[in-house]
């Protein structure tokens, strides 16, 4: 891992140091939960949409944290409770020591330096009507980091930093492609100098010769600059190559969190196995002698509860006690919420 | 850069230096592109109806302004023993000639030249006269000018660059007026002057009060849709109370009090004439919709990805309202700016169609086509007091309706999605 | 070689635009035989969507043109048929599935209404035998208690049973040729998995030939016996898919398969890129369209377009490059991204 790095600003003095092996980012326990009512006048029903329930780990310094999972699992929200988009109902998000959760926005404003997000869509995730130059600007507008000269200088070093012709500072978003959009996008979150990024599937949106392209962009970013992500995608090879560790969601909880090729070779929780047989690969040799893992039954929904583990109505390998005990995802290098194969999760 | 050029390396960047900023800051201004407004017209352009319609507005206003630069006759002198119900003709006309003026020569040039030498001279004795009584005289003869200008026979309260204009009208053009090409009215009025005086005044009043609609609708909107929940439910709530109401009534009840004498000398000892609370009070009724309207927009804006990078970034309300949702939001309300012009204007005719609008002498095309539609139930038909009134009025509204048609097709949002 | 139930033919479809005459399509041929699934793989701007719409006669009339081609049915040519006798075909003979379930079901009927209807149009049957094949291709698919579902609307089901429904509208009239538009891409893998296994396990039972069209090329390694590559309107590489896997003949090939991160592959370097973008369609340039972003290239390539060339050693096998790329050197991207083709 890269020793922290100070930008051209020279601002890592804003932030306390931060030793080697402490985390950045520490989440703990994050609850994002969505009230909500249906039916009728006559029969009233509430209940709560668990988006998020319950989900810990730790990012440090300069390492890219994966999350996957499929649609639903709440990984997306996950990134917007963290960065406070939308609030969390319970649980605790530190950076750098500092505690997030329940801050108020002017409070929040300065801890914004640290922590920046990259959106998945590059057509939406831009302002039509502001220019290029704008846009990237804006955060160094907003935190005074520059004005003036100094300023469109910034803009410029930002906009080559990312790969895209700084001749371009005039331009409107919808005169570029959705990868040079995305690229838009990463500069305006690099401009800040943060020291994590939460990406909301940065690539899902891009064709594949131009994933590879802004792949290479992040990895090669964060050699340079020492910047931490939080990677959130659904495409379990992108998230392997680019990931140091990867967790794996399910009805907004981690279930499995291990290093990358740990999770890959030998996964330990039944979900992550099965997502994996599921994955196709691009072989069609390798293709044919692949087992598939299928799952019973329907995708349960967040707006429910279920008893013990989520996954245990799915599980091929569950037994009685999966759905009186919750597992727990415990604290080491290789974890799985499942109380079958893991002798820590209870 | 062709395809050509050697791979640069993207990386390992050079701060530009300071010649090369320069350079690259000119090349990006030349190469600046094209915003979605640019974008627009451009579509905008090609849309013949609309660029027609948006010809036709501009002609009519420029008319409007310059009205008093236009040889045209009197819009308010009467005429009841020669020229009553005169149809459209093309005899010619002199200004001042009608004799119950009493101008001299029967000319407006030759009256207007005696009365400022008259006031010359009374210039002249003023400032001959004792330090203290200098003061007094030159009141009584602005009071002398104000009551008995020859303007004033002729116009109604010309402010000052209308006056201004009308003197250069007499100066370039004598007592020379187009003839009555539409007509005289009942009586004995130049309809084609009162088209165009009255033009001002519809025009004026469609744009004020669609402006005051808009001020009110855009902010009351806005504030909905941002902060949305039960702010916004009470406040749409309220916007529903309102729609129940039946306007009619409350504009006539509310123009019928503000017309009563005491209530309306006490207003215009504030300022407001009756024409500002007109502009107000339908204001007051059609900015409903456009806060309906913005509201909806800001919603949707609202869940934007963009919006979220602002919150990300760290904006606060206030840049986020200004910078990132108004502008996305401008588009359709200019679309439904243009589009309730025509609907205000309407309401004004129709209001003074009822003789609550306007008040003589003043003019406005409803007013006109009211006269015209209680000349219609003589015996005689005087078509042309409401044909042109009502061609006038018609066309206005196509043209606004066209233009505001073809700008809502050039700002249409798939063009956001451009890849 | 049996007669192919599909031949389209020199395929050229057109846009006008407000940036001038955008060529999506240019010259696209292929056939297809009874009982296999050829893939159509390209990305965005490759114009696989607008061949199989076109084929379909689905393409919007303005501002699209159907500028060429042929596409042969049998003896029929779909692309000069009217609306009358495409209607016929279209639901009944070929079939289409689309990406998104939720789009491409009417949200005011019910399943039952959308199934037999396509049913009762095309075969002809009357209602009671229109909701049994209903049931049946329900059951077929993987829907549990058919017979109750049939009265259930589109928003009641998940997006994966979506999807089935979506298939079994298509199969219900038994189809010789099933066009698959993206059915995959939604983010669901463990549904995206069942989805492909329903279609090989149909295709198998029934002998319906698949276009699939996609961008993913692991979909394609599952399910496909032969595929075309798509880029810039034109075929670019024609392959049974093991040895296109195995070894690709054309650049692009070669770039898009090194370009997909691997999963089950330790591979922490960086990826290889294919660098810059797509062409616009609208302002082409002659010579080989892929030319600017390939590694290979050479002052002819941008010269003169090589067109589908028969590869020398391989039956079978087409690629239009001049060059034999296993002998050639080259390097894709493999440095951060960069922006270098304006």
């Amino acid at each position: 891992m890269n020793a922290p790095v100070t930008g051209p600003r020279g601002n890592a003095a804003a932030a306390p140091k931060v030793p080697q092996d402490a985390a950045l980012l520490e989440v703990s326990g994050l609850r994002v939960h969505f009230p909500f009512s249906r039916g009728s006048l006559l029969k009233p029903e509430h209940g709560v949409v668990r988006a998020v329930d319950g989900v810990s780990f730790r990012l440090r310094e300069g390492e890219t944290l994966g999350l996957v999972g499929e649609s639903g699992c709440g990984k997306s929200t996950t990134a917007r409770g963290i960065i406070n988009l939308v609030k969390p109902t319970a649980g605790s998000v530190k950076l750098a020591g500092r505690e997030m959760v329940g801050l108020r926005e002017a409070r929040m404003r300065p801890l914004r330096r640290q922590i920046q997000m990259v959106f998945q869509d590059p057509f939406a995730s831009l302002n039509p009507r502001m220019t290029v130059g704008k846009i990237i600007g804006e955060p160094l507008a907003i935190h005074r980091l520059a004005a003036g000269r100094e300023r469109k200088l910034e803009i410029l070093r930002l906009m080559e930093l990312v790969g895209l012709n700084p001749r371009f500072l005039n331009r409107y978003p919808h005169e570029f492609s959705g990868g040079q959009r995305q690229r838009i996008g990463i500069a305006r979150a690099l401009a800040v100098n943060p020291k994590v990024i939460l990406c909301d599937e940065p690539v899902s949106a891009l064709d594949v010769s131009i994933q590879a392209q802004v792949i290479n962009l992040m990895m090669d970013l964060q050699q340079k600059l020492g910047v931490a992500y939080l990677f959130i995608a659904h495409d379990l090879g992108v998230v392997r190559h680019i990931a140091h560790r990867v967790g794996v969601m399910y009805l907004g909880r981690i279930v499995e969190l291990a290093p990358a090729r740990q999770l890959y070779n030998d996964p330990k929780h039944p979900y992550t196995q099965a997502l994996l047989s599921a994955v196709p690969v691009p072989d069609p040799s390798a293709q044919e002698h692949r087992q598939r893992i299928i799952l019973r039954g329907a995708v349960p929904t967040p707006d429910r509860e279920y008893p013990g583990c989520a996954f245990a109505a799915r599980c091929p390998i569950a037994e009685p006690r999966c759905q009186q005990v919750v597992p727990v995802l415990a604290d080491k290098p290789h974890a799985a919420a499942c109380l079958v194969n893991d002798p820590d999760a209870s | 850069m062709s395809p050509d050029d050697p791979q640069q390396s993207a990386y390992g960047p050079p701060v530009p230096q300071r010649g090369r900023l320069e350079d690259v800051l000119a090349e990006a201004q030349a190469i600046k592109g094209v915003s979605l407004w640019q974008d627009a017209w451009k579509r905008l352009r090609r849309n013949r109806t609309a660029m027609v319609s948006l010809g036709f507005l501009i002609l009519l206003s420029l008319s409007a302004i310059l009205t008093p630069l236009l040889p045209l006759q009197s819009p308010l002198d009467k005429d009841l023993q020669n020229r009553r119900f005169q149809p459209p003709t093309a005899a010619s006309f002199q200004m001042g000639a009608r004799p119950g003026l009493k101008f001299k020569d029967n000319s407006l040039v030759a009256q207007l030249q005696a009365f400022e030498k008259k006031t010359a001279a009374l210039r002249a004795e003023a400032a001959a006269a004792p330090p203290a009584e200098q003061a007094e005289r030159y009141e009584a003869i602005e009071e002398r000018i104000r009551i008995e200008h020859p303007f004033n026979q002729l116009w109604n309260e010309l402010g000052p660059i209308s006056w201004w204009m009308t003197r250069m009208r007499v100066r370039v053009f004598g007592d020379y007026a187009i003839p009555s090409l539409a007509g005289t009215d009942e009586l004995g009025r130049d309809l084609l002057a009162r088209l165009f005086w009255g033009a001002r005044v519809s025009l004026l009043v469609g744009l004020v009060a669609t402006l005051v609609s808009l001020l009110i609708g855009v902010a009351y909107g806005a504030i909905a849709g941002y902060y949305g929940g039960a702010v916004d439910a009470v406040m749409m709530r309220i916007v529903d109370l309102l729609y129940s109401v039946p306007f009619i009534f409350v504009v006539l009840f509310l123009m019928a009090v503000l017309q009563e004498d005491t209530t309306r000398l006490w207003l215009e000892g504030w300022g407001i004439d009756q024409l500002t609370i007109f502009y107000m009070v339908i204001g007051a009724i059609y900015w409903l919709t456009m806060s309906r309207v913005v509201r909806g927009q800001v919603m949707s804006l609202r869940a934007e990805q963009f919006v979220e990078a602002a919150r990300t970034v760290g904006a606060s309300q206030m840049r986020i309202v200004f910078r990132h949702l108004i502008p996305n939001v401008l588009g359709v309300v200019i679309v439904y700016l243009t589009l309730t012009i025509p609907a205000v204007m309407l309401f004004e005719a129709f209001l003074s169609f009822l003789g609550l609008g306007v008040a003589p002498p003043d003019v406005s095309w409803g007013m006109l086509m009211q006269d015209g539609v209680k000349a219609l139930s003589s015996v005689k038909t005087f078509w042309w007091m409401v044909a042109f009134p009502g061609l006038a009025l018609a066309a206005t509204l196509f043209a606004l309706n066209f233009f505001g048609d073809g700008l809502r097709d050039a700002l249409d949002p798939r063009m956001k999605n451009r890849a | 070689m049996n007669q192919p139930v599909l031949n389209v033919e020199n395929l050229q479809v057109s846009f006008r635009t407000d940036d001038g005459l955008v060529r999506a399509v240019r010259g696209v041929s292929f056939d297809i035989q009874a009982g296999e699934t050829v893939g159509l793989v390209g990305e965005s701007g490759s114009g696989k969507s607008v061949t199989n719409l076109a084929i379909m006669g689905l393409v919007p009339k303005p501002p699209g043109v159907v500028e060429g081609g042929h596409a042969w049915y049998g003896e029929q040519d779909l692309l000069a048929m009217s609306h009358a006798q495409l209607g016929r075909i279209r639901g009944h003979k070929i079939a289409m599935i689309f990406q998104d379930p939720m789009t491409a079901l009417n949200p005011l009927m019910t399943i039952g209404q959308q199934l037999t209807e396509v049913t009762r149009r095309h075969l002809g049957i009357n209602q009671k035998e229109a909701n049994r094949q209903a049931i049946e291709m329900l059951d077929l698919v993987g829907i549990s208690g058919a017979a109750k579902r049939l009265r259930s609307y589109p928003h009641e089901f998940s997006g994966g049973m979506r999807q089935r429904v979506m298939i079994a509208m298509a199969l219900s009239c038994e189809p010789d040729i099933l066009i698959a538009d993206e059915p995959t891409t939604a983010p669901d893998v463990t549904i995206q998995a069942q989805i492909l296994d329903l279609l090989r396990d149909l295709q198998q039972r029934r002998g319906t030939s698949i276009i699939m069209i996609t961008h993913d090329l692991g979909v394609v390694a599952n399910i496909c016996h032969r595929v075309m590559v798509m880029y810039a309107g034109r075929i670019v590489e024609k392959a049974d898919a093991v040895p296109l896997f195995q070894e690709p003949r054309h650049p692009y090939s070669e770039g898009l398969l090194a370009s997909i991160p691997r999963w089950d592959q330790d591979d922490s370097e960086l990826l290889q890129a294919i660098p810059g973008q797509p062409p616009d369609l609208a302002h082409l340039h002659p010579g080989c369209s892929f030319q600017p972003r390939c590694p290979y290239a050479e002052a002819r390539c941008r010269e003169e377009d090589p067109g589908l060339l028969p590869i020398a050693d391989a039956e079978q096998r087409l690629a239009a490059c001049w060059f034999d790329i296993r002998q050639r050197q080259g390097q894709w991207q493999t440095v951060g991204g960069e922006e270098n083709v304006e």
